[in-house]
């Protein structure tokens, strides 16, 4: 399934998990399997939709 | 009083002793069926935190296995399935349920079609397990029932990951003694794996070794000449001998498995049972979900540690998880929830999130449209809704 991200900001302004398209908020953390697909989704030259 | 004196025991037929005294008054025993042995999460398939029955591929029923398929063509479901006293076998062993495919029939097969059944190990649950896996003569058993309703052989695999790359591969039989499985009869598998000098595990808790068990793969994925029984490098071309395609392209094939687990040693023990209240907790640090499933209530409160409204459309909360989960997690939710408070009258939630992310709890929000009190403390629930919950994901 191809998914579509858009990035969330923390209280402190600042990136740092996305929203998929299906719902899942993903931490930027290396070590959950769902950021490692973003970064993936991203190498092939895909971008997150920007924070509201 | 009488002594025995002696420098070991052994069995009359074994080759090596079973204890071993020595002279200061000490001895080392090899015993088998030491307790916490399994290194398989949910080998019995008590838990299923994430539902019954799916037709997609993840984590979607039972806890901490996975099902991978692609290039299907037909209907592949996943569930966590009831097993009855005419699953002779597993019954008799104190099995209740199993990990079951139904395949409603693919057609061709194509090179690329595959279906695979997971378990992810930590890799610090490897490298601390006391398997000295650079060694030839140290080994880890494998052990399962399996059920299939088409007679023939299928494949085992396991691969291990260092360093965020996959490094080796291991591939083995699953048949009755050789030949084909017998269709509909549940057959005991065991199969030791030795060590070798060219694994290493990192000591984390990312991905060390996966688990598989394969009832299909495409020839995009074996080859006539495999090697079984034997680490190699990872080849995504070379994983396992050419599959039969039988169960695969029949209509309605099922395909089970329980009571799988993973020991250090050569002999398969008997399956060390946990209690279901033991078992969800070691599948709790991978995924947790508020409630945990549907209740008779349709508004259940959300575990919280402390929830105040900031403003008249958000409220701020943290929720503490228990045990800790392996990693930050993923987070989900389903269902209709609400607010209430004094002054806050079951106030419609719109959108919940993560503020900051931590493996012991996350500062989370959970907005509403208006109605909120700035300052007042408020109760999260389910909202008329029994199957709504929150879900966290911190699986490999």
């Amino acid at each position: 399934m191809t998914y579509t991200y858009k990035l969330h900001k923390g209280l402190d302004g600042v990136d740092n998990s996305v929203i998929r398209s299906d719902g899942w908020q993903i931490p930027f953390d290396s070590g959950n399997k769902d950021y490692q697909d973003y970064l993936e989704w991203v190498s092939k030259g895909n971008t997150a939709e920007a924070a509201d | 009083m009488s002594q025995l004196k002696v420098n070991a025991i052994r069995h009359t037929g074994a080759s090596s002793d079973a204890v071993t005294l020595a002279t200061d008054g000490t001895c080392t025993a090899k015993i088998t069926n030491r307790s916490n042995r399994n290194l398989i999460i949910n080998g019995a398939l008590q838990c299923n935190q994430y539902g019954s029955s799916s037709g997609s591929s993840g984590y979607k029923t039972v806890d901490r296995w996975q099902m991978n398929a692609g290039g299907a063509n037909a209907a592949l479901t996943q569930s966590h399935h009831a097993l009855t006293s005419s699953d002779t076998g597993p019954w008799e062993k104190g099995f209740r349920n199993s990990y079951h495919i139904l395949n409603a029939g693919q057609s061709g097969p194509d090179a690329g079609d595959y279906l695979e059944l997971y378990q992810y190990i930590e890799a610090q649950n490897i490298s601390q397990s006391g398997w000295n896996y650079a060694s030839s003569s140290s080994k880890l058993t494998i052990s399962f029932w399996v059920k299939s309703s088409v007679a023939q052989k299928f494949y085992g695999f396991l691969y291990t990951k260092q360093g965020g790359s996959i490094q080796k591969m291991y591939s083995f039989e699953v048949s009755n003694g050789g030949s084909n499985l017998t269709a509909d009869t549940w057959t005991k598998i065991t199969h030791t794996i030795p060590g070798d000098s060219s694994l290493a595990f990192d000591n984390d808790n990312t991905l060390g070794l996966g688990v598989g068990i394969f009832p299909f793969q495409g020839t995009d994925l074996t080859t006539s000449g495999h090697s079984l029984n034997t680490w190699a490098a990872f080849n995504a071309a070379n994983k396992l001998p050419d599959y039969t395609s039988t169960w695969w392209t029949t209509s309605n094939a099922t395909f089970e498995f329980t009571g799988v687990q993973l020991e250090v040693g050569d002999v398969a023990t008997d399956f060390e049972h946990r209690s279901y209240g033991d078992e969800l907790a070691r599948c709790k640090r991978y995924y947790q979900q508020f409630p945990e499933s549907p209740t008779s209530d349709n508004y259940t409160p959300l575990v919280s540690s402390c929830v105040a409204c900031h403003s008249t459309q958000e409220a701020y909360w943290a929720v503490d998880f228990r045990p800790s989960l392996r990693n930050p997690p993923s987070f989900s939710h389903t269902g209709n929830f609400r607010a209430n408070g004094s002054g806050v009258s079951s106030v419609s939630i719109t959108s919940m999130g993560i503020y900051h992310n931590g493996t012991s709890s996350s500062f989370m929000y959970a907005r509403v449209s208006s109605g909120m009190v700035a300052g007042v403390p408020v109760i999260l629930s389910t909202h008329n809704d029994a199957t709504a919950c929150i879900k966290f994901d911190s699986e490999l």
